[in-house]
């Protein structure tokens, strides 16, 4: 039972460090992507070739795949961004940057094609995969609470006037979809070497559509409103299983129930604080701003 | 004194629609001028064109002696210009010390993101300052009381003088403003010509003004430029535009009398 429970919960944990790179990326910076997928198949290939045919170290080889991801995304990023593709366009062009990768994957040599890369020794385990999220958690809530996610929230809120306050909107998109990339990289990473097996049918589109999912039902502009639903997501379908053919129906009505009940998501433009992580937003409370105003006036 | 701004020549066609044709003017330092005309004459395109959203089609716009036409936004605010927007476009979701702090990172936030990742000691002393610092902003148009509440809640008068802070916040040397009055009583757009003398002397600013409000006008500015048709119609000061005949005709009518 612990070793069941202990599966679910580190393959929770990997979806929130996926999820995480989309909460960045469209959460915080509006831009909605369908191809995430492809940055989570280059992470957990580029790992995976590395440690199963190359023999690097676990850790580095997260790092690089964490990078190509990050450098792959650039290839998507620089040419649709700088076309200023938004909304529904940019979506559609990070759909079918999604699919060639795959088909890619499918064709290459290194990759073993659609029979996919058995045999990668697991070396995440509940404890690594459980440090490493707390930190992407970190790092992520540091960056979106700095000047470089509030240039990010300024675009998504009005590019007009973002542009207005001297932001260059080519480079705060680009930034944050590397970040998400990155991310998503160090996800596939891990998702790797805890199966010990992947091929290219893993990286759908649909599983690029479940991290959006998660971000818009968790709440756009959080960090903890995507963490809980990426969570919820992780467990619903296994509590259900009890409910057999009735399962996926109800995960799918639980999604239109949210979406219905609330459009803004479980915690849209709201965080729960812990302390330490999430920051400045929304804490800094009146108490030490009236203290300063008696000062100014 | 030297002209901060200064169009050449300025033309921008939308296909075949002209929304500004070789206009040419200045804009001296230290001044403030408005620039007025029936709706659709133009007014906003010059915005749009000296801001970089738009590209002109031909002409020239100089700022403090440098091209800037056809610039991207962020380097002709980067340059020291900054404006407002005659449909108010504020962060709607953030909090108005966020508003502020946003365009507070323009100058005053220095820190590498490699320091925001970790969030080190001067990445939060910094954070910490810029809260102080746009509590100060707030403070100038008289919305310090409120720093946390959303954008989108305050009534319309008090997000286009939101929108004026955050525009100060970036600390310009030339301030656009769109119709800063628009949707004003005549009370509260006076109230707002004050906010705009006494900004402009507090920060040493030249101003450039569209407006529909009459008494504004021709309280505030000391030259006024009027348009029509994307053409300049006349310029002077306030009292040589109220007598002008074409101004007169076109755009003021018979009926005009000084509020």
């Amino acid at each position: 039972m612990w070793f069941y429970i202990q599966g679910i919960l580190v393959l929770a944990m990997i979806n929130i460090i996926a999820v995480l790179g989309v909460t960045v990326f469209t959460g915080f910076t509006g831009l909605f992507s369908l191809g995430h997928a492809a940055f989570i198949a280059a992470g957990a290939y580029t790992a995976a070739i590395l440690t199963h045919f190359y023999g690097v170290d676990f850790y580095l080889a997260l790092a690089l795949g964490g990078l190509v991801a990050g450098l792959l995304s650039l290839v998507i990023g620089i040419p649709t961004l700088r076309a200023k593709l938004r909304s529904d366009y940019f979506a559609i062009a990070t759909l079918g940057f999604g699919e060639a990768f795959k088909m890619i994957l499918e064709n290459m040599d290194i990759t073993q094609g659609a029979r996919g890369l058995p045999g990668i020794t697991t070396y995440a385990n509940i404890w690594n995969v459980t440090i490493i999220t707390v930190l992407v958690v970190a790092v992520t809530a540091n960056f979106v609470f700095s000047k470089y996610g509030r240039m990010a929230v300024a675009a998504r809120e009005d590019y007009m006037a973002a542009e207005m306050m001297g932001i260059n909107l080519f480079h705060v998109q680009l930034r944050s979809l590397f970040f998400s990339a990155v991310l998503a990289g160090i996800a596939g990473g891990l998702f790797a070497h805890y199966l010990g097996f992947i091929q290219p049918s893993l990286f759908t589109g649909s599983q690029s559509s479940m991290l959006v999912i998660a971000v818009v039902t968790g709440g756009m502009g959080s960090i903890s409103g995507p963490i809980l639903a990426a969570l919820l997501f992780a467990t619903i379908p296994e509590a259900l299983r009890l409910a057999n053919m009735w399962r996926m129906v109800t995960y799918g009505a639980v999604l239109v129930a949210i979406m219905v009940l609330r459009p803004q998501g479980i915690l849209g433009y709201k965080e729960i604080t812990f302390k330490g992580i999430a920051g400045l937003f929304r804490r800094n409370k009146p108490k030490n701003i009236v203290d300063s105003k008696g000062a100014l006036s | 004194m030297a002209n901060i701004l200064e169009t050449k020549n300025l033309t921008k066609f939308f296909g075949g629609i002209v929304a500004c044709n070789d206009l040419s003017f200045n804009v001296e330092e230290g001044t403030i001028k408005g620039l007025i005309g029936p709706n659709g004459a133009g007014k906003t395109t010059i915005f749009n064109l000296v801001t970089g959203v738009y590209k002109p089609t031909g002409g020239e716009i100089l700022f403090q002696g440098q091209p800037i036409g056809g610039r991207q936004p962020d380097y002709v605010v980067k340059a020291g210009i900054t404006r407002t927007f005659q449909n108010i476009r504020l962060f709607k979701n953030l909090s108005l010390l966020e508003n502020i702090v946003i365009a507070l990172d323009l100058k005053n936030t220095d820190y590498h993101i490699f320091g925001a990742l970790v969030r080190g000691l001067a990445v939060r002393r910094k954070e910490k300052d810029l809260r102080r610092k746009a509590l100060e902003f707030l403070d100038i148009v008289g919305l310090a009381d409120r720093p946390h509440d959303r954008a989108d809640s305050l009534p319309y008068g008090l997000q286009r003088k939101l929108e004026i802070a955050r525009a100060l916040a970036l600390e310009p040397r030339l301030l656009l403003l769109d119709e800063p009055a628009a949707g004003m009583n005549p009370e509260e757009s006076l109230g707002l010509a004050d906010l705009v003398r006494k900004v402009k002397v507090q920060f040493d600013l030249t101003v450039l003004l569209i407006e529909h409000h009459m008494d504004v006008v021709m309280e505030l500015c000391d030259h006024i430029v009027v348009m029509n048709f994307g053409e300049k119609l006349a310029e002077g000061t306030p009292d040589e535009i109220q007598n002008h005949p074409a101004v007169l005709e076109a755009y003021l009518g018979e009926d005009y009398q000084r509020a």
